[in-house]
């Protein structure tokens, strides 16, 4: 089972093999909470919206046709929550981890092996690039952390987001730029 | 503005591992796009971060289980295997919780034994009976999924015929291209794609000499 293909997995599903939704839950849950981890910066508010894509996903699969791919399919449903989930929170004014102290707040299942300052580090470093992106308009952030480490391709992305491949080149080749305005002066003094 | 510059966003967006040779002599000597090359290089270094893989997300399936049972899924025919799951889960959280109640508890040691072992054995009863009993019958989800499999697997094929196409024309890879043609034709025996794949790997075959 865990060597099928997504949509061969959505097929067995919709045949009645439960446990293709399983492999599909297990061989995604990391990638859509890190896609929306980047998106939110809140840890558990990143959980949650992970586990309302696969109800909506559980859901839909049912009837789902292969029309796209099925991670272009996965990673549009996360997005639209994310927006959603931004405006709700915009019209609240609740604290996001822009604020320095929860920048660092670590996650429960955080993994202990790793050497606790090599962690705090990274940390930081985690935070410096949040805030970074944080500064590029939202397509341009959306589009940035798709490619840059959802590895989706220009074609994949400009399905996801509704835009015309050109569009999302160009949002691509402004973030590059904002982002290297930013963050290179900070590599040159050391802070990353 | 170099009109190669969007070639090599391309190239880099879509992860190809190596610039075509063009580019790369192009970018040696194009200053344009040679910073726009340095750009992508710097920011790809300047943004490497592990933080988020270290996490752990085991609760996420439990929990999106538990959702789903507490709502009922859509499929009529889903919603009982939901449930059945989601019982197994409870179960476990039952036993789980049981333990700590008891620990701290004033109940004396061989009564708070003889409680564990009945809870363990009743437990071990219900598991063992509800992993005996089959949670669907296969036999009749193969007749209904054999038509859709069969689809996805024409539509697979198909993707790779136009990956093998975009490795010809565009990339001028034919050696690539024809092992992929090679691979769809032998997988498509039978079909239509078959012969087109034999078609497109003379076509490969001749532009190559």
């Amino acid at each position: 089972m865990d060597k099928l293909s997504d949509e061969m997995l959505v097929a067995h599903f919709q045949g009645g093999r439960q446990d293709a939704f399983d492999v599909l839950m297990s061989r995604y849950k990391q990638k859509i909470y890190a896609y929306l981890l980047r998106s939110v910066k809140n840890y558990e508010d990143a959980e949650e919206l992970t586990i309302e894509v696969f109800i909506k996903i559980y859901r839909a699969l049912g009837t789902w046709e292969p029309r796209a791919k099925f991670t272009t399919w996965i990673y549009r449903i996360a997005h639209n929550l994310s927006i959603d989930h931004y405006r709700a929170k915009s019209r609240r004014t609740t604290a996001y981890l822009d604020d320095e102290n929860s920048a660092i707040d670590e996650p429960a299942s955080m993994d202990r092996r790793s050497n606790p300052e090599n962690g705090v580090l990274e940390k930081d470093r985690h935070r410096i690039i949040g805030d970074a992106m944080e500064q590029l308009s939202p397509n341009q952030r959306s589009v940035f952390i798709m490619s840059r480490y959802d590895c989706l391709q220009i074609r994949e992305i400009a399905e996801i987001l509704g835009m015309a491949e050109g569009t999302v080149k160009i949002h691509l080749h402004r973030a590059v730029k904002k982002l290297k305005n930013i963050l290179q002066p900070m590599w040159d003094k050391g802070e990353i | 503005m170099c009109p190669k510059k969007e070639l090599i966003l391309d190239s880099y967006s879509n992860r190809n591992a190596d610039l075509d040779q063009e580019l790369v002599v192009h970018a040696a000597e194009c200053l344009d796009c040679k910073e726009y090359l340095d750009n992508f290089d710097q920011v790809a270094r300047l943004t490497e971060t592990n933080l988020l893989h270290t996490v752990d997300l085991d609760q996420i399936e439990i929990e999106v289980y538990k959702r789903l049972a507490v709502q009922g899924g859509t499929l009529a025919n889903t919603t009982d295997t939901v449930k059945r799951r989601f019982r197994k889960y409870e179960l476990l959280d039952l036993l789980i919780r049981l333990k700590e109640i008891v620990r701290f508890s004033w109940i004396n040691l061989n009564t708070y034994r003889l409680l564990w072992l009945t809870v363990l054995a009743v437990a071990l009863f219900t598991a063992g009976w509800r992993y005996l009993v089959p949670e669907n019958d296969l036999s009749s989800s193969v007749s209904i999924s054999k038509p859709r499999l069969e689809t996805f697997r024409q539509e697979q094929l198909r993707q790779h015929i136009e990956e093998a196409n975009a490795m010809h024309y565009l990339k001028n890879d034919s050696r690539t291209s024809q092992s992929i043609l090679r691979l769809v034709k032998e997988q498509a025996q039978g079909t239509d794609l078959e012969s087109y794949a034999g078609q497109q790997i003379q076509i490969a075959q001749r532009q190559r000499w």
